[in-house]
């Protein structure tokens, strides 16, 4: 299944999912009213032995049997939240029948209206923000009043001075580079925060995969943000990379996606 | 993961690298009812979620990972880019 909607969503103009099958809804048109749910399963129909969980397991590392069917399931989601709003599962979310998944539904009816109204309207945006160190460190002085103070001084220094001054400003140099690039990141958040319904910041990638040319990951969040607020989000978006880009950091904005990192139920 | 598995052009890899970050590990995760869930795959093991690792600090040149519809962002593509 690739998520769940308001029963009775029209799945014909969907687009193909999975391995190409058509997506449909559960329960269907014909079921209703027979079968009273508060909410239907965006679903297709796939070969079990292919999907059993050993078979996943053995091919999900595999980049090209992935991949498509990764833009498959995210492409249903995609159309689904043009539609209405849309609660996102995760990719081999797989039933064996569709009595089970009807009792997901009941039994998680309430949990899923409630989720279905929260994200109504509403769009995903992320937001990843690196930094460049190279470009950061050239434009420090400018930002950091302490590296500002050591340059002023090492060119106000006799030389022998300003030898030992300088020797101080590259000891603090990685120091104010980290120590702005945190207050940056949680900045940032805090001002798109405002722009959002709802936000998370997720796990940034480990320090040892960081990669100087690259630049580091020091923030990568998630909004959910009310689609007559999008304007004013990716306007704010913007306004950051304005600020931050000569500053030595990049800003990146992805979306508009259905609303993932929205729909953990509360545990 | 072998360097076989990284063929894709820089540019689809960074899209990828997003898009299963989306669709893997978010979303309604269900236990127990289900035949198969993401909850029961050991992404970690099978060396997805270092892959994903892996893009996610490259995404410096993945200006835009998703098109965005309107221009109006147009500062974040250009300002910067590879």
């Amino acid at each position: 299944m690739y998520g769940v909607v308001r029963p009775g969503m029209a799945t014909a103009p969907a687009p193909r999912g999975l391995d190409g099958a058509p997506v449909m809804l559960e329960p269907g048109p014909e079921a209703v009213p027979a079968v009273d749910l508060p909410a239907a399963a965006l679903v297709s129909h796939v070969d079990s032995a292919a999907y059993t969980p050993a078979a996943v397991e053995a091919r999900v590392g595999d980049v090209e049997w992935v991949g498509p069917r990764a833009e498959a399931h995210d492409a249903v989601l995609t159309w689904a939240s043009e539609q209405d709003a849309v609660v996102p599962f995760p990719m081999f979310t797989l039933y064996a029948s569709a009595e089970s998944l009807h009792g997901m539904l009941r039994e998680r009816g309430a949990a899923l209206d409630a989720l279905l109204r929260r994200v109504a309207h509403a769009d995903e945006w992320s937001v990843r923000l690196f930094r460049l160190d190279d470009a950061m460190a050239a434009a420090l002085e400018e930002w950091s009043p302490a590296m500002a103070e050591l340059a002023r001084q090492a060119a106000a220094a006799s030389p022998g001075q300003r030898y030992l001054i300088e020797r101080k400003a590259d000891e603090q140099r990685g120091v104010e580079l980290r120590r702005l690039s945190v207050e940056a990141a949680s900045d940032s958040f805090d001002v798109l925060v405002a722009h959002a319904d709802a936000a998370v910041r997720d796990a940034l990638p480990a320090a040892r995969m960081r990669d100087r040319q690259a630049g580091a990951a020091i923030l990568d969040a998630a909004f959910l943000v009310q689609r007559d607020r999008g304007a004013g989000f990716r306007e704010a978006v913007a306004e950051l990379a304005r600020t931050l880009e000569p500053r030595g950091l990049r800003v990146a904005l992805s979306g508009p996606w259905p609303p993932y990192h929205f729909v953990r139920e509360p545990s | 993961m072998s360097d076989s598995e990284f063929e894709l052009a820089g540019d689809e890899r960074l899209v990828l690298g997003d898009l299963l970050n989306h669709v893997l590990d978010k979303g309604v995760v269900i236990s127990g009812d289900v035949t198969i869930s993401v909850a029961d795959i050991d992404l970690i093991r099978v060396g997805l979620n270092l892959f994903i690792t892996s893009i996610q600090t490259e995404l410096q040149h993945a200006v835009m990972e998703r098109p965005v519809a309107d221009a109006d962002l147009s500062v974040l593509r250009d300002s910067g880019g590879t």
